[in-house]
Parts: C-alpha cells; sequence; structure tokens
C-alpha cells in the first residue's frame, strides 16, 4: 500500500506549467528519486511536498490523509535543503532540537533524543558547536538529524550532495543510505546526478517538462528505458533511427547509417514501422579484422581518449553514422589508444539493442 | 600613491572639525563665564570645575538629563515598533517595488526638518486637523499641541527612517530558507519570527536603537517646537544657558557631560566584546 500518493498533482507559476497532472505513488519506507535537469520540475515537486509551492490543482495524499493544503509546520513531511540552511545563531544541538521544542517535547527527552540522533550522522562530538565551524559534509550531516529529529512520515531531501566535495560525496551517500536503512524513513531524494540516482534509489522518477518520463528501478530506468528522452538522459550516446525488418520472435532492425541489426525479443511495432535503437557505449567493442555478418560494422577512428577505467573511441562507420565505443581497458584491442584514421570494426551482442518506440 | 596620502583629508577633516571642536568646548567647560566679548575668562588660564560641580548640585540639569532619556528612551522603542514591521514588509516586497517603498521611507528628508515639524503644529493644535476630524465624528476636541504626547509624535516620525533603513538593511539580507526550514520543523509563522527572523536581527535592531537614541537625547527642536514648558531636556538646558543666560562655560559643560554620558556606555560596550 502507497504511503506518499500524488494525483493530478499541477503547479504552475504565472502562465508557465512547472508540474503537468503528475501521478506518483511512492511505498512506505522507499528511497525515491527524483531525476531530472534543470527546469523539470523537480525541485517543484519537492517543495510541494513540503507545503512550501501551492498547487493549482491535484492531491497530496500522505498515509492516508490528505496533505495538499496544509502549511508546511503542520505537515509530517520534514526537509533538509540544499543550502543545509542551519539556524546560524544556534549551536548544533539547538538545531538538532528545534523541531522537537515545536512539538512540546520535554526538555530532558529532547536532550536525550538529540544526542541520539547525532550519534546516528555520527557527529555527536559537535553538539556544542556553531554551524559556521562545521565543514559543508558536517553540516550536511547535522542537516539530517535536524530533519529526522521530529520523526517525520516523509523525509525530502534537496541535492543532499551536490555542495560536496567528489571524495566526500561517495562516503556521504552511504552514511544517507544507513541512516534511512535504521529510521525506516521514507526519502524523497532529488537530484541532476544520473550516477547518484542509480547508486541510491530504491526506485527512479525521471522528470522531463513537469511529467514523469518514466518510473522504475534503477535498473529499469537504465536497461529497459521507455523513450529516447529517457536513454540520453541516462547516459546511451548511440541513439540511431531505424526500421524494423522482421518483428517477432526476435526483431531484426534495419540502422540508418549502420545496416542490419539483431536484436533480442520482438519489436514494439510491426514490420515497416520507425523506431530509434539506443546502444550502450560499453555494450560496444572494437573488435579485430575485417566487418562480416550483422552487429558488426566497418569504420575509422576518428578521436581517441583514455578515460581511467576505459578507453572512448570516436567510429564514424562506413555507412555514415557515428558510435561511442568505450572499451574496458582490460580488452586486448581497442584497449589502447587508436590513431585517427585507423580502420577497425564495431561488434555488439543482440541484448545490447535498446528498442526506442517513438 | 600611498595609503597615508589617501587618508590625509579624512584625517584632516576630523581633526578640525570633529576633535579641534572637542578640545574647544572642553576647555571652556573649564573657564569662567564674565560679561563681555568674548563672556568667558581666557581659556585655560585657570581651570576651575566649579561648573561641573554645578552640574551635579542643581537638580534642574539632572532632571533635565532624565527627562531627555525618558524622551530618547521612549521614542526608540516606538520607532522600534513601528519601524520593524515596515522594514520587514519591505524586505519581505516584490523586488520590483523594495525600492520604490524604500524611496518612500526616505521621501521626508527633501523636505527641510523645521519646515516638516512645524506642519506637526498644523496637525495637532486645538483647531488643527485631527481636532476638526475628531469633532466631525462627533467627538470632544484633546489638547494634543504643548504635551509630552505632542512631543513623542514628534521626535518618533523624525528619526523613524533612522530606525527602518538599518532594520531594512538587516533583514533584506536574510536567508529565506532560513524561515523555511523552521516553518519546515513546526514552527507557525509567529514562532519562526520569533525563533529565527528576529534573533537574526539584533544586530539592525541594536544600529537603529543608537542610531535613534543618540540624537534624540540631544534633541532641541521638537520638545521646543512640539512639547510643553513642562518638557525640559538637556537639549532645551544648553539652549538656554548658550543663548538666554549667555553662559557659555555652562553650556560648554553641559555639552560634554552628554558627550560623555553617551560615549563612556558605547565604549564599555566595546571592550566588553
Amino acid at each position: 500500500m502507497a504511503d506518499l500518493e500524488i494525483a493530478g498533482l499541477t503547479v504552475r507559476y504565472g502562465p508557465a506549467i512547472a508540474l503537468d497532472r503528475l501521478d506518483l505513488a511512492i511505498d512506505s519506507g522507499e528511497m525515491f528519486v527524483l531525476l531530472g535537469g534543470s527546469g523539470s520540475g523537480k525541485t517543484t515537486l519537492l517543495r510541494a511536498l513540503g507545503g512550501f509551492i501551492q498547487p493549482a490543482a491535484g492531491r497530496i495524499m500522505l498515509a492516508g490523509q490528505d496533505i495538499t493544503a496544509l502549511p508546511p509546520h503542520r505537515r509530517p513531511v520534514n526537509t533538509t535543503f540544499q543550502s543545509y540552511a542551519l539556524f546560524p545563531h544556534m549551536n548544533v544541538a539547538d538545531n538538532v532540537g528545534f523541531g522537537l521544542r515545536r512539538q512540546g517535547v520535554p526538555r530532558a527527552e529532547i536532550a536525550r533524543r538529540v544526542s541520539s540522533l547525532l550519534d546516528l550522522v555520527r557527529r555527536g562530538e559537535f553538539a556544542g558547536r556553531r554551524p559556521d565551524a562545521l565543514s559543508g559534509g558536517q553540516r550536511q550531516r547535522v542537516a539530517l538529524a535536524r530533519a529526522l529529529a521530529p520523526r517525520p512520515r516523509l523525509l525530502l531531501l534537496d541535492e543532499p550532495l551536490s555542495a560536496l566535495d567528489r571524495s566526500l560525496r561517495e562516503q556521504t551517500r552511504q552514511e544517507l543510505l544507513r541512516v534511512q536503512r535504521e529510521t525506516g524513513t521514507t526519502f524523497v531524494l532529488v537530484t541532476h546526478d544520473q550516477d547518484e540516482a542509480l547508486a541510491v534509489a530504491s526506485r527512479i522518477g525521471l522528470l522531463h517538462d513537469g511529467r514523469l518520463a518514466q518510473v522504475g528501478t534503477p535498473a529499469e530506468i537504465y536497461e529497459r528505458p521507455a523513450s529516447r528522452f529517457v536513454a540520453a538522459f541516462m547516459g546511451a550516446a548511440n541513439i540511431l533511427p531505424g526500421t524494423v525488418r522482421t518483428a517477432a520472435p526476435d526483431a531484426v532492425l534495419d540502422l540508418h547509417g549502420i545496416g542490419p541489426a539483431q536484436a533480442t525479443g520482438p519489436a514494439p511495432i510491426a514490420a515497416g514501422g520507425a523506431l530509434h535503437v539506443a546502444l550502450r557505449p560499453e555494450r560496444l567493442r572494437i573488435v579485430p579484422g575485417e566487418a562480416h555478418g550483422m552487429n558488426t560494422a566497418p569504420g575509422t577512428v576518428t578521436d581517441s581518449a583514455y578515460r581511467g577505467g576505459t578507453m572512448d573511441h570516436q567510429v564514424r562507420l562506413q555507412g555514415g553514422a557515428t558510435l561511442l565505443v568505450s572499451q574496458p581497458l582490460a580488452d586486448g584491442v581497442g584497449a589502447g589508444l587508436l590513431a585517427p584514421g585507423s580502420a577497425v570494426a564495431v561488434s555488439w551482442p543482440p541484448e545490447a539493442c535498446v528498442l526506442l518506440p517513438e | 600613491m600611498n595609503r597615508s596620502a589617501v587618508l590625509a583629508p579624512v584625517w584632516l577633516w576630523l581633526l578640525l572639525f570633529v576633535a579641534l571642536p572637542v578640545v574647544i568646548v572642553a576647555a571652556l567647560s573649564f573657564s569662567s563665564s564674565i560679561p563681555g566679548v568674548p563672556p568667558y575668562t581666557p581659556l585655560l588660564q585657570s581651570p576651575d570645575p566649579a561648573n561641573y560641580a554645578a552640574l551635579t548640585e542643581d537638580a534642574f540639569y539632572l532632571d533635565a538629563a532624565l527627562k531627555s532619556l525618558a524622551v530618547a528612551g521612549v521614542s526608540s522603542v516606538l520607532c522600534l515598533l513601528i519601524g520593524y514591521p515596515m522594514a520587514l514588509a519591505i524586505a519581505r516586497a516584490p523586488e520590483r517595488w523594495r525600492s520604490l517603498l524604500l524611496l518612500g521611507v526616505m521621501l521626508p528628508f527633501w523636505t527641510g526638518f523645521l519646515l516638516r515639524i512645524t506642519a506637526w503644529i498644523g496637525l495637532l493644535r486645538d483647531e488643527g486637523w485631527i481636532n476638526a476630524g475628531l469633532q466631525a465624528v462627533g467627538l470632544p476636541a484633546l489638547r494634543l499641541l504643548y504635551t509630552d504626547f505632542a512631543m513623542y509624535v514628534g521626535v518618533t516620525y523624525a528619526y523613524l527612517p533612522f530606525m527602518i533603513l538599518p532594520l531594512y538593511a538587516r533583514l533584506s539580507r536574510r536567508d529565506p530558507a532560513l524561515e523555511e526550514a523552521a516553518a519546515d520543523l513546526g514552527a507557525g509563522p509567529w514562532t519562526a519570527f520569533r525563533t529565527v527572523t528576529l534573533p537574526l536581527s539584533v544586530p539592525g535592531i541594536v544600529a537603529g536603537l543608537a542610531l535613534v537614541f543618540i540624537p534624540a537625547m540631544g534633541e532641541y527642536v521638537i520638545p521646543e517646537l512640539l512639547g510643553g514648558p513642562g518638557a525640559q531636556t538637556i537639549g532645551r538646558a544648553l539652549w538656554n544657558e548658550f543663548f538666554s543666560n549667555r553662559d557659555w562655560p555652562m553650556a560648554a559643560t553641559v555639552a560634554n557631560a552628554l558627550l560623555l554620558a553617551l560615549l563612556l556606555p558605547m565604549v564599555a560596550l566595546r571592550a566588553r566584546q
């Protein structure tokens, strides 16, 4: 049974529509990630859930209660803000205890809960410090403890990791997941970073132009994108137009600029229909020798770049299309830099073809 | 150009128009009043603290000082109570409205100070606009002009912008996310104001109180024009010593005492910080 149910939610800024009749259900205890670019509506949705924006239409139900019209201070929802928004005139313990004082929790009980929350985020020794004496990562944890203190039914996190250094981000991400597991609170996290979304989410809702482009587990979104937009947003660099040659049992396609290609599973449309195919760079391989047969295409290297774990090659195919190939360094062929103009063949397994209906 | 060359005009200005007059007034306060021109014994010839003794012995000066303290204190608090909501409203107004509203606050400065205070006489006097309004709705006329009430109205009116401007400067730089965080954590609008907005604006409050209290303490014109004869403030006492009694040394003593009374607490406050 869904804990949070959003139905037909519409938010307008003047004539502009920020959220367009959005429906979404989130289960209790989920780590749900709202993913999207800037202007996609992800922050608007978060602020509508927090009560900072009044929707023009639609309903928000939390634990069976309609909270659409409730002001922020009456919602069992707490937020960690992107800037953390810690109160600069209070020390860490008073910041964390702020929500408990508002609930009228007795003083001794507040002290006990504040200290156990600071232990939860492993920052017990900072109780007496002022926020301006803390680093970004420490503030992030204090903000998390403060938002968890009133025991919200739903915790909203606005870009919680974006202000942190790369090295700190991974560690903080693990912390977030641990705290989420230990408290069992439903988390809704907003981010623009698809890697972050894949790493933490139980499910992802990908927003585009105020609508949900796709909702699903990280694997579903990554491996079975519902549209060209989703495939492109999730980092599929090679998206090619094609026509269906044979629809079933396993689709055979004509890829424009490449040639015939074998996929697995039936095509979503009948033979002769047009669609797009995503070929993930990491599923493509540079292979030795001449290209022959299906799912292999000859071409020349136009650019080659060392990327640490992989070697990225741009290959212009004889048919005219350009493919990005991410070759693992462990592979023998194509694991080194290739001189521009080198003649190569690119190959991929049938299951690498992701069919995207329009 | 080096630093000292740039600062030289500033130092020269401070020396000529701040330090030197203070020294002269200090020296004057230790001379004695005599008939003649100038009406005092030569400066620093025989320094005599008699004026300061008179200041403490004559209850008139102490009463005047207490009256001024009351005027300045009450007016500063009134300015704060009226000015804070105005400053907050301007700070929360949409961006395009703010400069217009600030202009409204400063607009009175475009008219002469004396003129604006005199205009209050027209409003407050027995047959003035306020009493005309009261009588028009069937209420009895009130004696307003030449009372303490008129004086407080005048001082509060005149110094209100000096409260609003520093408060606005502070409040306009507040982080709206902090108020949202307070609301998010269960604080209603009033609690969010009391626990977050107000404590964070304390430096603006202190600046505003100082900007109103200090000039109001020495205020002469408003008590003279609007206040009753009983409203003997230290500013009026000083004026009378100088112009009516032609006792320049005593006027200088009163001025010095006022300066010290205002300066010493501020120095003490700074030393503590």
